[in-house]
């Protein structure tokens, strides 16, 4: 082979292709006219020439081609374009059966409730080749599996059962290890209460399946979190997290303290209340016996409902407060008014007598330390029936308190309302209310006149400030800050006054109604307390479900001897934690509160 | 003109390859950082439930309840009360420094005492206790300076030593001018300080 016979190869081979790329582009430009002589060959063949007929088929051919090959290169177009759809795995979606719900954090961000990722088992009988060794081997691994129960399930023709929710992952790592076939596990969400019975009360708790069923768990399914759970948008963690109000030392704090009172005046039940007078917040509230929200079980027990806002009772003395705030916000009473409480009032077969009798005529302030029921109700009946109605009325009493918590009781009260309520309401007796409605009530009386709709969440002071509704005038408000301040001086409240914290408050002992009678051996006590009395910020508010008279208290049982004490050592307690600054050297109250009261109290 | 078709067919030819190689290699990093995009998003979700499990782990541990617990078992704390708190304005005042330390010092000097006493300098006899006798010239026998000392052990100094423990110390003074009736500080005056001048 020499080079001169192979020179001019390329120049032939580059002419063939160059004619070939020629026709190539010539009949790719004549394409369409070609398709359609092709399309019109097709019809009319007969008067056409062979080739031109091969040269339409052609064509049409071609076009064909060039159709598909658009379709393979819009649809990589697509393919580059749409997100992968690897990047999402499938299994997450299927992964959560319970889904996933918001954090509860106290008000300084400590965890109430999480929830934790559990694995829970799952079979599928189908697929299970021997029933009696897997369940020997489970059983082995979960010796709490209930066999006979696991069985019927095992043995079912079913495609998919439960055989355990909320294993450990050690057990999982086991049961993972024996490679069982059909036996699977799925991931699910599972709500921990660290801090077990101490928030009980307020965040509820939750079902197997993650939906709240009391407390502020079913507020928040209330609140739209089951619709998205149902739409299985929550199968994630969520980031968002609930701050209540909640102070969890303080809360702790109140929680211990009742337990020990429970115990010490051998009383039936205990409950406290501790809020911001400012806001409306509650900050702690413990109700006793409680009960462990991990194991809920016990919930339904009648006696650990929460008393502060499912139970109504009649407070007792410490509707005086109300009966006084009235009489003097009307303007027809003023504080050296003077009621004659020397004589029970007679209605009928009714006899109204004072518990602490002075048997002498008393001034407002005096009838308020001494607690005496002749003086309220004269006071009362001053102002008449349709007043009073309409006063206990604005002050929330007639109505449903309604909190973010599910659970919550009508007040009772006459429906047929005559004088003789009036009289008997105007010192807490024949109309129950929840305790929180009576707190509200007082709060309103003490923060300058406004009654602001109590609330389990984190709220602003202008927030507070925003919905609050005056209902008394301040200058009754500083009143009866200085009569419930005289009380803890010279009254009922004195084992309550921690020295520094300027506490004032109000004693209620009432009979409880055991039988359709008052009984007089069964008490129900309440105390609500307030500080610092010159400038209101924390309400403390004592109850004691049938407290027995113990030695020390010289046998009584009422309420300055067992609640009073009780909110004291609370006061002492938590005041700190509140950010209460102690001032030892305040004056009596007569000085630090400027009312109009010319006389003494005795 | 043919052999310009011809370099054109080989650049196009060339510039297909690379386009195809540029593609595939694009194609295949995507797949990559897609497959780590997962991992790292499922490693993420692994470890935020992780934080989750840690901080109810920790909420369990640090719950009021428990910590109570544990105090009232192992420490002997009581509760704070109001008598213990104090405010910044009844704390004593800070020891105002002395504008004229040069001065202090060479009236000291004048005194006869020496008045640079560092803590490495030992005090060349330790004053005795005040409820003991007065000490004057005599206590040399009694307490033995040290041996390298002697030849520098003059006796003015050992006389000079004899009444300081009456006259406090500035930071003496200072504790026993606290207006506060705190138990342990009030004790500290009393104390037989030993006084380094």
């Amino acid at each position: 082979m020499s080079e001169f016979s192979d020179a001019p190869e390329p120049r032939t081979a580059g002419d063939v292709w160059r004619r070939r790329l020629g026709r190539i582009a010539g009949s790719a430009l004549r394409l369409p006219a070609l398709a359609a002589r092709g399309l019109l060959g097709l019809a009319r063949a007969p008067k056409r020439s062979k080739l031109s007929m091969a040269r339409g088929r052609l064509g049409l051919a071609m076009l064909g081609f060039g159709a598909v090959y658009v379709v393979i290169a819009g649809k990589l177009v697509l393919y580059a374009v749409l997100p992968d759809a690897s990047e999402t795995p499938g299994r997450i979606s299927s992964d959560a059966i319970s889904s996933s719900r918001p954090d509860i954090v106290d008000r300084n961000g400590e965890i109430l409730a999480t929830d934790i990722r559990t694995p829970s088992l799952f079979a599928e009988p189908r697929r299970l080749l021997d029933v009696d060794e897997a369940l020997e081997k489970l059983s082995a691994i979960l010796p709490d599996l209930d066999k006979v129960e696991a069985r019927t399930r095992l043995s079912s023709k079913k495609g998919f059962v439960w055989l355990k929710r909320e294993i450990t992952p050690s057990q999982q790592r086991r049961i993972h290890l024996l490679g069982l076939p059909g036996i699977g596990f799925m991931m699910e969400n599972r709500r921990v209460y660290p801090n077990g019975p101490t928030v009980s009360h307020v965040i509820g708790h939750v079902n197997v399946d993650n939906e709240g069923i009391a407390g502020i768990e079913k507020y928040l399914d209330n609140r739209g979190l089951a619709a998205l759970h149902r739409a299985g948008f929550t199968t994630d963690r969520l980031t968002t997290q609930v701050q209540l109000s909640i102070d969890l030392r303080v809360q702790h704090a109140l929680r211990d303290e009742l337990g020990q009172a429970l115990t010490k005046f051998r009383a039936k039940a205990a409950a406290g209340l501790i809020t911001d007078v400012r806001t409306g917040e509650i900050i702690a509230m413990v109700s006793l016996p409680d009960y462990d929200p991990n194991d809920p079980g016990k919930s339904m027990d009648d006696s650990r409902i929460n008393r502060l806002t499912t139970g109504v009772f009649e407070l007792g003395s410490t509707f005086k407060a109300l009966t006084t705030a009235m009489a003097l916000d009307s303007g027809l009473v003023k504080l050296d008014d003077r009621f004659d409480a020397r004589f029970p009032l007679q209605y009928g077969s009714f006899r109204i007598n004072d518990y602490h009798g002075t048997k002498r005529v008393l001034n407002v302030p005096e009838i308020f330390i001494h607690s005496s029921n002749i003086g309220t109700a004269r006071m009362a009946l001053k102002l008449g029936v349709e007043n009073h109605k309409a006063f206990l009325k604005k002050m929330g009493q007639f109505d449903r308190l309604v909190t973010e918590l599910p659970e919550s009781a009508a007040p009772l009260y006459p429906k047929r309302w005559v004088e003789l309520n009036t009289v008997t309401a105007s010192y807490g007796h024949g109309i129950a209310v929840a305790p929180l409605q009576a707190v509200a009530a007082v709060s309103a009386l003490l923060n300058g006149g406004y009654w602001i709709q109590p609330t389990f969440l984190k709220r602003t002071p202008e927030d507070a400030q925003a919905i609050a509704r005056r209902v008394i005038k301040k200058e009754t408000s500083d009143a009866l800050r200085f009569v419930m301040r005289l009380n803890a001086e010279k009254g009922s409240a004195k084992k309550a006054d921690i020295l520094g914290f300027y506490v004032g408050g109000k004693t209620g002992t009432s009979e409880k109604v055991i039988n359709g009678r008052y009984s007089k051996n069964k008490l129900f006590n309440t105390f609500m307390a307030a500080m610092p009395m010159n400038d209101p910020k924390y309400m403390v508010t004592i109850m004691l479900d049938e407290p027995q008279g113990l030695k020390e208290t010289y046998g009584f049982a009422t309420s300055g001897w067992n609640a009073a004490p009780t909110a004291g050592k609370v006061i002492a307690r938590v005041a700190p934690l509140l950010g209460l600054d102690p001032k030892i050297d305040m004056p009596p109250a007569i000085q630090s509160i400027p009312v109009a009261f010319r006389g003494t109290a005795q | 003109m043919r052999l310009l078709f011809r370099a054109l067919n080989v650049l196009v030819v060339l510039g297909l390859i690379a386009a195809a190689t540029l593609v595939y290699k694009v194609k295949y990093q995507s797949t990559f950082y897609v497959e780590r995009i997962a991992k790292l998003k499922s490693d993420i979700r692994k470890e935020t439930e992780q934080i989750a499990v840690l901080k109810a782990e920790w909420a369990r541990l640090t719950t009021p309840s428990r910590l109570q617990g544990l105090a009232d078992r192992h420490l002997k704390m009581q509760q704070l009360t109001v008598d213990q708190m104090l405010w910044v304005d009844n704390l004593p005042e800070k020891p105002t420094p002395d504008p004229d330390p040069i001065g202090t010092l060479l009236e000291a000097l004048e005194d006869g005492r020496d008045p640079i006493m560092t803590g490495t300098i030992k005090p060349a006899v330790k004053p005795k206790k005040p409820a003991g006798p007065p000490v004057a010239a005599k206590p040399a026998p009694k307490v033995k300076p040290p041996v390298a000392l002697k030849p520098l052990a003059k006796p003015a100094p050992v006389a000079q030593a004899k009444p300081q423990p009456a006259k406090p110390s500035p930071i003496n003074a200072l504790l026993s001018g606290v207006p506060l009736d705190l138990k342990p500080p009030a004790a500290i005056p009393s104390k037989p300080v030993t006084v380094q001048r």
